[in-house]
């Protein structure tokens, strides 16, 4: 099923606006409120399995998309379309968070990232490569997690003194336990294969007060895609991500210790609710010296993850000076107290 | 010119006083060597050593060497050497060092008077006896004393916080350490290059559901280990003190 806006004064295909947070129509400029846009302007088509190809209603030329994409633009005539059965019933995204910045802003943020690019090569810093830069919402689980955590441990206190001609150490032991209880809230997850895990994690976090009901409109306009894995299949990825929190947990409320020896860290973690969600990213694809560099940036906060490249000689520069101006510092304070000068 | 009766007078008792001002020390003695431990012109060469390095560095520097010490320790026989002799560069018992070598024990006593004692500190001049020891076992007193004389300048040039041997002064060290450092920043700038993960246990957590419920901290046991605290072969007490006259000192004692 395919899924066009239609603006009600003109009739061309409207697409969501990030900073209005409304639907707007190119043609009249027209803008619509997500909530209150009337049904009767929907148009739909219907495909009749998970082809892959759907007829834009616009141009009628042929829309071609992947078997995982939910949201596009035709690629004749530039309308924003959803693919709407694709976005039913298990597929249905519970909430959304829409984007908030622009493809404009984000261009020009991301000049801005690289031009700040101390270790990256000169001509990478210009930014004048930009093959394309994407919108799209990125498919993720998010988990409400509650832990039931047992702790058991051997803790040292050490204090040390002096009597006599002896240095006394004496070391206290104490056993430790902790029952802890601790939850998390919408920890979340990237569902879709095609989107590397780590650069995912590192675009965290996104701000949950933007946290929409899920209406296809929001989508208009932008790459979307479904997610590959359930919330069941993913659950692993979660523990372990949460697995550092609850460590950081457990050692704050074990404090005054000289050292603490873990015996035992039961962690028992139960899952109280999942939401499918829909994250804005930006995506901007970088020809650099014959690679393709992938960047991705929170379409919501404008962070920017992605390796760039490296440049040897700036960092070969960065490490002479800061070296350099080490050696100096040292050679100074030493020669204050009183050293030689070689 | 004529030149008044009275104005004669005035000249010749000037001239009187003059002399009368002058100190009337003749030639200051720097080594004591009862011991008889060096011969003429071992004797004429450190007596000049040591004008010299007391001029430049604004401290005298005695050597005593004894055989017999009448019964009394090397501490105790240098402390009343003070008391009795009242060196000192700048006033009487004023800034001396002393090399006290008692060769009826083997024992050598290094000790700090007045101003300078912070830059030669006990623990410093652990250091400078642990330096000449050597020479002192071989029976070079010459060279033991002229350590004594060459060490003692580079104590005192280095500032009280830190050892003239300490690692940090060593300027292959702190190339180490700037490269050390320069490696660890630009490691860091392109590790994070790519970005760095924000979310803590603080991002996602709920409060309102998350709390310690049950808290044990049960005392054990307790173990107690005892190390000797090095005392560098000192016999008894090593380090400084206060003379019967009352001028407090810094020393280091060992044999050799």
């Amino acid at each position: 099923m395919l899924v066009h806006y239609k603006c009600p004064s003109c009739g061309s295909d409207m697409a969501f606006d990030s900073e209005t947070g409304h639907l707007s129509c190119d043609s009249c400029g027209r803008e619509e409120h997500v909530d209150t846009y009337d049904d009767i302007y929907i148009e739909r088509s219907f495909e009749e399995d998970e082809a892959k190809e759907y007829q834009c209603e616009n141009c009628g030329a042929v829309v071609l998309t992947d078997k995982d994409t939910t949201a596009t633009s035709c690629s004749f005539c530039g309308a924003g379309v959803v693919l709407a059965d694709r976005l039913s019933g298990d597929l249905a995204p519970v909430k959304v968070i829409p984007f908030t910045i622009s493809k404009e802003e984000a261009m020009e943020a991301f000049r801005k990232w690289c031009k700040n690019g101390r270790l990256t090569p000169k001509g990478f810093m210009t930014a004048d490569r930009v093959k394309g830069i994407t919108g799209m919402y990125v498919p993720f689980w998010m988990y409400d997690l509650d832990n039931d955590v047992e702790v058991k441990a051997t803790a040292t206190k050490v204090n040390t003194y002096t009597r006599g001609e002896y240095r006394y150490t004496e070391t206290h032991y104490y056993r430790v336990e902790r029952d802890i209880d601790v939850s998390y809230l919408k920890v979340p997850v990237d569902a879709s294969e095609k989107l590397d895990d780590t650069l995912m994690d590192k675009l965290e976090p996104y701000h949950y007060e933007e946290l929409k009901a899920f209406k296809t409109p929001y989508l208009a306009g932008y790459l979307a895609e479904k997610y590959n894995y359930t919330d069941k299949e993913l659950f692993g990825r979660v523990k372990d991500k949460i697995k550092t929190f609850i460590d950081s947990y457990i050692s704050s409320t074990i404090t005054g210790y000289s050292s603490v020896d873990y015996h035992q860290k039961n962690i028992r973690t139960t899952q109280r609710n999942s939401y499918y969600v829909l994250l804005p990213v930006w995506m901007v694809y970088y020809d650099f010296d014959k690679q393709e560099h992938t960047f991705a940036m929170n379409g919501q906060t404008g962070k920017i993850v992605g390796k760039p490249p490296l440049s040897y000689q700036k960092a070969a520069i960065w490490f002479a000076s800061i070296a350099g101006g080490s050696f100096v510092v040292l050679k100074t304070i030493a020669l204050l107290l009183g050293g030689d000068l070689i | 010119m004529r030149i008044s009766k009275k104005g004669l007078i005035s000249i010749l008792f000037l001239i009187l006083f003059s002399f009368l001002t002058i100190p009337v020390s003749a030639e200051e003695q720097y080594i004591y060597d009862e011991a008889d431990l060096f011969n003429a012109d071992e004797q004429e060469e450190l007596e000049k050593l040591a004008k010299q390095y007391s001029e430049e560095n604004e401290l005298s520097f005695l050597v005593l060497t004894e055989n017999d010490l009448g019964g009394r320790d090397v501490v105790q026989y240098t402390e009343d050497f003070y008391d009795e002799n009242a060196p000192g560069y700048d006033k009487k018992h004023g800034n001396t060092v002393i090399l006290t070598i008692d060769m009826n024990k083997s024992e050598v006593y290094l000790s700090g008077f007045g101003d300078k004692q912070k830059y030669l500190s006990d623990s410093r001049l652990d250091e400078i006896r642990e330096k000449i020891t050597p020479y002192l076992s071989a029976d070079n007193f010459l060279e033991a004393t002229k350590q004594f004389f060459s060490e003692v300048p580079v104590y005192l040039g280095v500032n009280p916080i830190i050892s003239p041997d300490s690692i940090f002064l060593k300027t292959w060290f702190q190339l180490l350490l700037a490269v050390l450092i320069g490696a660890v920043i630009v490691g860091a700038m392109i590790f994070n290059m790519g970005g760095r993960v924000t979310v803590k246990h603080e991002t996602y957590v709920d409060p309102k559901n998350s709390r310690v419920v049950n808290r044990k901290d049960v005392y054990l046991r307790k173990t107690v280990s005892k190390t000797k605290i090095q005392k560098n072969n000192s016999s008894g007490n090593g380090g400084g003190g206060v003379t019967s006259g009352g001028h407090s000192h810094t020393g280091s004692r060992g044999g050799f």
